[in-house]
């Protein structure tokens, strides 16, 4: 908050400018309502308003009790505020109601905010007696405060009253933007606090306020002189363009891309629990500091798995090779991992079985689901897929678009009840307007046979043995409701099969399809001679190949499933072929036996393998040239243009 | 063993069929061992066409998963009352609504399958009528799923000495001759000539048994597995290698599998 004439006190509770904050206070509150701005955010406009156009305005339910708060931000979702100098001293609230959700003490008192959509992270910085300290604040999945740190202090190069009310990031850049209170000077900072740079900010006659980025602009806000300055990031000190807000004390400011038809930056006045929007330029809001354009990509993982190890801060899961080299790319990728229903990402140590695990939805639609399968003690990610599959159908329509779907194994059962329910709502699921793409990495598609009775009744006992070491591996428990269904033809793929509508997969969606055919090739001895007797092609010894038909349910299940059945540029499966000669007599010798299992278990396109091993793992790639390529490098190129990942 | 095909069973008789079947299933009392068909037990009939395999449920007591399967034509699958009578003999008995896939095809159909009959784990043999629906077919066919006669010892030693011989000499009609069906049904007596004579590979210049194993029961096979030493070369050039004859015991007789991949000896 910028004080527009008068003294900096340093010393006592009040480290903010004497004749701003009193007096200000008083008037702006007689402002407010006398010009009766506490509104509800209007309805859609009918057309592209000039920035600046009042889009409406928010009353938070809690107001700070110390009388001050600046920061705002936006996550997508929710709408976060802080209070100077107070307990709790952080909440997150409803964009469209105020009603706020969740309260948090994070520092006795905190200044502006801003969301990193890239590490879904809220940086705050200082409002109270914590001069110059910079926080970060990890939220999870669904936008609650797991943890905070501070990360920095600001006074070894800006140290002047007790509250910063401007603090941008940038995704792109993965920097932040950092004006304090009674600042001219615009200081543009390392997530760690180093400065990279500084420049005056572009207004004039006040002190620059709150800061927002907006794609490639910064906003710049005028406490006192009601005006929004806005600077193209490349030439911050040449104003782009600017406009009034009509009276609002201009503090903390975000842009919001969801709220409204029209993308917005919210100003946060400094004395009343109320936020305002005003339209900006149309594709200039990129949520949590991302360039406009930027790709989500949503993993979902397998089973066993914990979604908190698919987070860009935290890769400590399968498919590090492709995740990293995305979250490396935050202006052109955001990720996001799913959490199951029952995921195991929620156990806690704490001795609480499952803490802020959410009720399971209800919106399963036409899936089918166990209704005995509710448990908030249990979280190990075999969950009944039916939750999981509405959860993640409501979470990809809160993502900012475009968003592409990459799911591995079981998580492909989950994507695959995702796809029915959105297919059978059609284009009014909005899940269909977020996504335009999916991606599988040996995903369950119609099933595992390690989850059922087959391959028991294989002729070669080799076989058998393999196979029975792969279920033993899979460590699938058949009790487990998600283990259940994702046996083949359990109740669950029947239900998704029923809603199946041809070609498989919503039209508008881009498919692609990774599955594994380790072929063992059966070669008998009789002495030094050998006899090919034929090949068994196991799949990836978890999931076998199975039909590419859509409406197929073979009884062993299998990871292949073509929509339309016809590969097209942006439908398409890929092979991960492999191929080890065991001899099948080799059972009867048992250290043969062991060393033959410990060869096939050991290809990389086996389940137990292929998501540590992608670099490794070779595709025929399906660009015009169709070079090999390693799976890796092939699902990242495919990201780049999913729509048109083959053409 | 298939006996009739398609026998036809008309409504009148399938209804009393099933409430028999309803009426008389007899479940296992509280303290029937636990054990038994926990993985799953694969038995062959003896002509080698059928094979049905059952593995207890998790999680539901007394019944068990089978897949029945019939060469050439597909595998019905489902779930049946297994009723144990004693520790390693279990009774299945009951109607199964499941499902059936025909061979070569990847969509099942709906299907109902019949069956009673009786596992005797430890002696490895079975004797299990099963009367299964099959779409495009009317009423039901019957099989008589039953294990041949137990594998005899005396004779695997005997068949044993035989391969070897013939594999020394390099004698690829009387070794196709004494093949198993693995062979067999895969490869010609000439096609099986041509390839094996084509391959360039030194001849065995001796080779001897060298202990013996006992016989053993795996997927429902029974096999008789003889180490043997052989050499190839002669003088400096020699090799001598480790390996297993497998004889499998086939509609009565012991058949010629082939070797276990042959090891350099130390």
């Amino acid at each position: 908050m910028k004080a527009a004439t008068g003294e900096t006190i340093r010393g006592g509770l009040w480290h903010v400018t004497r004749s701003s904050l009193f007096v200000l206070l008083a008037s702006m509150l007689l402002i407010i309502q006398g010009i009766g701005l506490v509104t509800r955010p209007t309805a859609a406009l009918a057309a592209d308003p000039s920035p600046g156009t009042p889009l409406g305005s928010v009353h938070l339910s809690v107001s700070c009790s110390s009388g001050i708060g600046v920061g705002i931000t936006f996550d997508g979702t929710n709408l976060w505020y802080s209070c100077y100098n107070q307990s709790p001293d952080l909440f997150r609230a409803s964009p469209t109601t105020g009603q706020v959700s969740a309260s948090y003490t994070i520092a006795g008192g905190l200044g502006a905010l801003a969301y990193d959509a890239a590490d879904n992270v809220i940086y705050a910085s200082y409002g109270g007696s914590n001069i110059g300290e910079v926080y970060s604040i990890q939220l999870d999945s669904h936008k609650n405060v797991v943890s905070s740190k501070a990360i920095f202090n600001t006074c070894s190069f800006s140290c002047l009253t007790s509250i910063d009310d401007g603090l941008a990031f940038d995704a792109g850049t993965h920097t932040l933007y950092f004006s304090p209170d009674t600042s001219t000077t615009v200081w543009h900072l390392s997530t760690s606090g180093t400065v990279l740079g500084s420049f005056p900010w572009a207004g004039t006659g006040c002190y620059n306020s709150g800061l927002a980025i907006g794609d490639e602009l910064l906003f710049e806000g005028a406490d006192g002189c009601t005006t929004v300055y806005v600077v193209d990031k490349a030439t911050p000190t040449k104003l782009d363009f600017s406009f009034s807000t009509g009276g609002t004390r201009d503090e903390g400011l975000t842009c919001d891309d969801s709220t409204f038809r029209q993308d917005a930056i919210w100003s946060k006045d400094a004395y009343t629990p109320v936020a305002y929007a005003f339209a900006i330029p149309s594709g200039s809001c990129g949520v949590g500091g991302k360039p406009v354009g930027t790709r989500t990509v949503e993993f979902v993982h397998g089973i066993n798995g914990n979604y908190r190890q698919f987070e860009c801060g935290n890769l400590s899961g399968s498919f590090r090779a492709v995740l990293a080299r995305l979250c490396a790319q935050p202006a052109q990728f955001t990720v996001d991992s799913f959490p199951y229903y029952q995921d195991q990402g929620y156990s806690s140590s704490s001795g609480q079985a499952c803490p802020n695990m959410p009720a399971p939805g209800t919106n399963t639609g036409i899936l089918y689901v166990d209704p005995h399968s509710i448990d908030p003690n249990v979280c190990d990610s075999k969950g009944a897929l039916a939750f999981s599959a509405a959860a993640l159908d409501a979470h990809l329509a809160k993502l900012s678009g475009p968003v592409s779907v990459v799911a591995h194994s079981m998580g492909g059962a989950i994507t695959r009840g995702w796809l029915a329910l959105a297919g059978t709502k059609g284009a009014s699921d909005p899940s269909l307007s977020k996504v335009d793409s999916v991606l599988f990495m040996q995903g369950a598609q119609a099933g595992s046979w390690a989850a059922g009775v087959g391959g028991a009744l294989n002729s070669v006992p080799i076989v058998d043995r393999i196979v029975q070491e792969a279920t033993h591996l899979a460590h699938l428990d058949a009790n487990r409701p998600g283990v259940i269904d994702v046996a083949p033809l359990s109740p669950w793929y029947k239900s998704v099969n029923t809603a199946l509508r041809y070609p498989g997969v919503p039209t508008q969606l881009a498919y692609y399809n990774f599955y594994s055919a380790l072929s063992l090739q059966l070669r008998v001895n009789f002495g030094p001679f050998t006899l090919d007797e034929g090949s068994f092609n196991a799949g990836d010894l978890v999931m076998l190949p199975g039909s590419d038909k859509p409406t197929d349910m073979p009884l062993a299940g299998g990871a292949k499933f073509l929509p339309g059945g016809v590969r097209t540029t942006n439908r398409h499966e890929f092979v991960m072929p492999d191929q080890i000669d065991i001899n099948p007599l080799d059972f009867a010798v048992p250290p043969l036996l062991a060393g033959d299992i410990q060869r096939v278990l050991a290809s990389p396109v086996t389940h137990f393998n292929f998501s540590t091993q992608t670099d490794q793992v070779m595709v025929t790639g399906c660009g015009p040239r169709s070079p090999q390529a390693s799976v890796t490098s092939e699902v990242l190129r495919i990201l780049q243009n999913p729509t048109k990942g083959c053409s | 063993m298939r006996l009739t095909r398609p026998l036809t069973v008309g409504v009148a008789l399938s209804a009393s069929l099933l409430g028999a079947a309803a009426g008389g299933t007899v479940y296992a009392s509280a303290d029937s061992p636990p054990s038994q068909l926990a993985a799953p037990y694969v038995i062959r009939d003896a002509s080698g066409t059928e094979a049905l395999s059952v593995q207890l449920q998790q999680g539901v007591r007394n019944t068990g998963s089978f897949d029945f399967s019939v060469a050439g034509v597909g595998d019905w699958t489902g779930v049946i009352t297994v009723a144990p009578v004693s520790a390693r003999i279990s009774h299945l008995k009951g109607i199964s609504t499941g499902l059936f896939e025909a061979t070569g095809a990847t969509t099942p159909v709906p299907a109902t399958v019949r069956m009673e009959g009786e596992i005797d784990q430890s002696h490895n043999s079975a004797a299990v009528n099963i009367w299964v629906s099959q779409p495009g077919h009317p009423g039901q066919a019957h099989y008589l799923l039953q294990t041949g006669s137990p594998p005899n010892a005396s004779q695997a030693l005997r068949a044993a000495q035989q391969a070897l011989t013939a594999l020394q000499h390099q004698d690829w009609p009387a070794i196709w001759q004494m093949a198993a069906s693995s062979v067999t049904d895969r490869y010609t007596q000439d096609q099986f000539v041509q390839v094996m004579s084509g391959q360039q590979q030194p001849s065995m210049s001796s080779a001897s048994f060298s202990g013996h194993r006992p016989i053993a029961v795996v997927s429902g096979i029974s096999y008789y597995t003889q180490p043997i030493t052989f050499t190839t070369g002669v003088g400096g050039s020699a090799t001598t290698y480790t390996a297993s004859l497998v004889l499998v015991w086939e509609k009565g007789q012991w058949r010629f599998a082939g070797t276990s991949q042959p090891q350099p000896s130390s």
